[in-house]
């Protein structure tokens, strides 16, 4: 405000007006003389200080003057009137008033000891202990902001509104890693680690609306490891505007990693707990639940948090009078570890118990066995069984080691279990003469690891041989590794004898029937066909002429019928010479070659007449333990069906020769004669009365005698034949009627 | 009666004695006798104008091709024949599977046992005139 001042023109200026002005301006106003002798002091001292100016005329300024200030102001006093100074501020001194305070006086000293109207030094003089004391406040507090601040040995930093770190103390510094000097001036979110950002965003703008907040965090220190921070964010308000955030934080690492420890131990041991097969629970000193896992609660399909604190006693009245609740008490009072099992029939479950003490009361884990005590019963059954059974029992280790046999294993063997512990079955059951084949079967079984069955030869221990009918079936383990085999040794000697005899009787039955087939054959066709014309013709003849050609006609054709009548009598006759003969009563040295050279020569008219020649190539040696009568009639109807079908546009050569292969003898009659188409003939061709060509001769006998004779022998026959080409007749007389050391029986 | 009679079968005194016996009773004009199926087949014709036996007396029991074989090769024909051609199995067998066995030939007319007789004779007559 500007005030244009005009003194009235009516003011005098007189030296009462100057006078009044000094007295009474609220400005102190004193003179001093040289020596500080105070020589006037305006009235307002009153007020100032409490002093009348007649209390202090004449008195020496340094006595009322705080001694602490004394020396600073004789110094400027003497500057001043010594110098070429005439006026200085003078420093604040405190002034001891009328009431002994100290106020604080603000001075300008003038030197005026020059003018003669005044002749000493002008102070003008204010009271400023006000200011003083403020500044003095002032400064206190910035003191302590500064102690509070720098020296905290929290963190504390202060941020800008947008989140600039602006200024922060030594802790900041050194728990970031970084020196004063290296220390960024960067926003805080730098520090902060990216998982722990939101979460620090979020109480930063909390912070800005002017709510104090404290949250948890985390930031990097300067070599990448993390520093946890406990942080309060504080609002710096002012007329109802943030100027600024002060965080004020604490490191918490140490702690927070404790408490990670902590957390991960507990969980850790969470884990265990729970991952135990054993039910697990534990009693405090008053018998109620203070833990329990997972196992603990589905044996007792109960959930965890309600059995809490709940007396067990209390819970399951069912325990009262329990070997389990003896133990409790027992281990409660002793502080001794026990063991025990005890059946639960309304649990109906069997339980293993280890009750150990602590010192929160008793720890009891527990597992269900009840399975284990079914399976240790249904052992011990088995286990009976197999020791008792009739049938022999082997087990074996996965090295088909015997590891143990049964009683009536020994008692048919007559091996003692102790003999044959650590031996291979095959070792002890098996002899020089069991087929290699039979044992290499069985291994090649064992290896697939699939049961097998099987009636094998097997030998006592005194060489007896006893058939047994044996069953091996691998155990596996979990792995589906076989550790072990179960053989159960059955003898069925007598079942296999009867079965044998059984065999044979079954074969000559068979053979009966197939006899009686074939004569119910022989009887309805070829000895029914003569007997059909014996009939019919004896029937015509009555009815004829006797004198005539027809009656002379009827007549021979009645006697070829009869004679025809007679052949299928002998032909019978014949099989059944071959069916009764004792098989291998009958057998002798045959020496191949002189019974062909017989048979040649009876039937060489008939060979001549053919105009045929034959060739026998057999060796000297040739010999078959045989029928002599068989293997001259099995060359007599080979040769002669030779002869009988000869093929019309050649001439006839048959060659009878012998090879040896593998312990065996062939012997081959081959003709150039009219052959057979085998595709057709094969089926019938060494059946009775089956003929294959139409000529006059022939009556399909003889190819079923060579068979039947080579079935007597033990040999084998086989054709080979192509129409017009010719036919090979194969004999194969095999072991053991031949052997390569020549002939054994 | 019937015109021309065809007699299969290997016997040759079975064929002389079956012969005599339609001779004597005067059943058919013309008799051939066959000593085997495949002669047989080669006498017949199957086109339209050749002239076909009215009846066959077939043996079953023949060496190569059997009496059945026979029939298996008259199979095709037989819609064609059926009406025309009697087949009559004259057979020494008293076996009974053979003459079930002869139903699944329609061609085949009766199963007659050798020695052919009187009764069998006229059986046949009947048979042949049953149909017109």
């Amino acid at each position: 405000m500007k005030v244009n001042f005009t003194p009235p023109e009516e003011l005098i200026l007189t030296p009462d007006f100057y006078s009044s002005i000094v007295r009474h301006a609220s400005e102190l106003i004193t003179v001093l003389n040289c020596e500080g002798i105070y020589q006037y002091i305006s009235d307002s001292i009153a007020t100032e200080l409490g002093y009348t100016p007649e209390d202090l005329l004449g008195t020496y300024v340094f006595d009322l003057i705080h001694p602490d200030d004394v020396p600073s102001l004789e110094q400027e006093l003497y500057n001043l009137t010594a110098g070429d100074t005439k006026q200085v501020n003078l420093p604040p001194v405190r002034f001891k008033a009328k009431n002994d305070s100290w106020r604080w006086l603000s001075c300008v000293a003038t030197n005026m000891l020059d003018n003669p109207h005044v002749q000493g030094i002008v102070t003008n003089s204010r009271d400023i202990t006000t200011q003083m004391e403020a500044s003095r406040q002032r400064k206190e507090s910035q003191a302590y902001y500064k102690a509070l601040f720098f020296n905290n040995p929290d963190l504390v930093f202060t941020m800008s509104t947008s989140g600039e770190v602006q200024a922060c103390n030594d802790a900041v510094v050194k728990l970031s890693g970084y020196t004063r000097e290296e220390f960024p001036k960067s926003h805080f979110a730098e520090f902060v680690l990216p998982d722990n950002r939101e979460e620090t965003f979020k109480a930063f703008s909390t912070a800005l609306t002017g709510q104090p907040c404290n949250f948890e965090t985390c930031i990097r220190h300067r070599d990448g490891s993390k520093r946890y921070l406990s942080a309060a964010l504080v609002p710096v308000v002012l007329e109802g505007r943030v100027l600024a955030i002060q965080c004020i934080a604490k490191d918490s690492t140490n702690e927070k990693e404790a408490n990670l420890l902590v957390n991960a131990q507990a969980k850790k041991l969470h884990k265990i707990l729970e991952g135990m097969s054993e039910g697990f629970f534990a009693l405090d000193k008053e018998w109620r639940y203070s833990f329990g896992n997972t196992v603990f609660a589905n044996f007792l399909n109960r959930d965890l948090e309600d059995l809490m604190d709940l007396c067990i006693w209390e819970e399951y009245p069912m325990l009262e009078g329990t070997l389990f609740k003896q133990k409790c008490h027992e281990v409660a009072e002793t502080k001794k570890a026990v063991q025990f099992k005890e059946q639960f029939c309304e649990l109906s479950a069997f339980l293993q118990f280890t009750i150990s003490p602590f010192e929160g009361g008793i720890l009891i884990a527990f597992s269900d066995i009840t399975a284990q005590v079914i399976a240790q019963e249904e052992l011990r059954k088995l286990s009976l069984v197999a020791s008792k059974t009739t049938n022999g029992v082997i087990i074996t280790n996965g090295q088909l080691e015997i590891e143990w046999v049964n009683e009536a294993f020994c008692n048919v063997t007559g091996y003692s279990m102790e003999e044959v512990v650590g031996k291979r079955p095959s070792d002890i059951l098996t002899s020089a003469d069991t087929d290699p084949r039979e044992i290499l079967w069985v291994r090649e079984q064992l290896a697939k690891g699939i049961p097998m069955r099987k009636e094998l030869r097997s030998y006592k221990k005194n060489g007896n041989l006893i058939w047994a009918d044996v069953t091996i079936s691998p155990i596996s383990n979990e792995q589906g590794q076989i550790v072990k085999h179960i053989y159960i040794h059955t003898d069925i000697t007598e079942r296999k004898l009867d079965q044998e005899q059984l065999l044979k009787t079954t074969e000559h039955l068979y053979h009966q029937n197939q006899d009686l087939q074939q004569f119910n054959y022989i009887v309805s066709h070829n000895l029914r066909a003569p007997v059909a014309n014996l009939v019919g013709l004896s029937s015509v003849l009555q009815k004829l002429d006797h004198n005539s050609n027809r009656f002379a006609k009827g007549l021979q054709n009645l006697e070829t019928s009869a004679r025809r009548l007679d052949d299928v009598i002998s032909d019978l006759n014949k099989i059944l010479a071959v069916r009764s003969s004792d098989l291998q009563a009958a057998h002798e040295i045959v020496l191949l070659s002189e019974v062909a050279t017989e048979v040649a020569q009876s039937l060489q008219h008939l060979l001549t007449q053919a105009n045929g020649r034959i060739v026998l190539d057999l060796k000297e040696d040739d010999l078959l333990w045989a029928n002599r009568a068989f293997v001259y009639s099995i060359l007599h109807n080979l040769i002669s069906n030779a002869i009988k079908y000869k093929s019309s546009h050649r001439d006839l050569l048959i060659e009878v020769n012998s090879v040896r292969k593998d312990n065996s003898l062939q012997l081959r009659v081959t003709d150039n004669g009219s052959g057979m188409d085998l595709d057709l003939v094969r089926p019938h061709l060494f059946q009775l009365y089956k003929r294959f060509h139409t000529g006059p001769d022939g009556k399909g006998i003889g190819l079923y005698l060579v068979k039947m004779q080579m079935n007597a022998i033990g040999g084998k026959i086989e054709v080979e034949s192509r129409p017009e080409a010719g036919t090979t007749f194969t004999l194969q007389f095999e072991l053991p009627a031949y052997g390569p050391q020549g002939l054994h029986n | 009666m019937a015109r021309k009679v065809y007699i299969i079968d290997d016997d040759d005194i079975s064929i002389y004695l079956t012969s005599l016996v339609l001779e004597d009773a005067g059943f058919a004009d013309e008799i051939h006798t066959y000593s085997s199926a495949d002669d047989a087949l080669a006498a017949l014709s199957f086109t339209d104008t050749a002239p076909l036996p009215d009846v066959i007396l077939l043996d079953l029991n023949m060496p190569v091709k059997s009496g059945w074989d026979f029939l298996e090769v008259l199979r095709p024909y037989e819609e064609k024949l059926k009406g025309k051609l009697d087949v009559f199995i004259l057979t020494s067998s008293i076996a009974a599977s053979d003459k079930n066995l002869s139903r699944n030939y329609p061609l085949v007319r009766g199963f007659l046992h050798k020695p052919l007789d009187e009764e069998s004779l006229n059986y046949m007559k009947q048979t042949r005139n049953s149909r017109v």
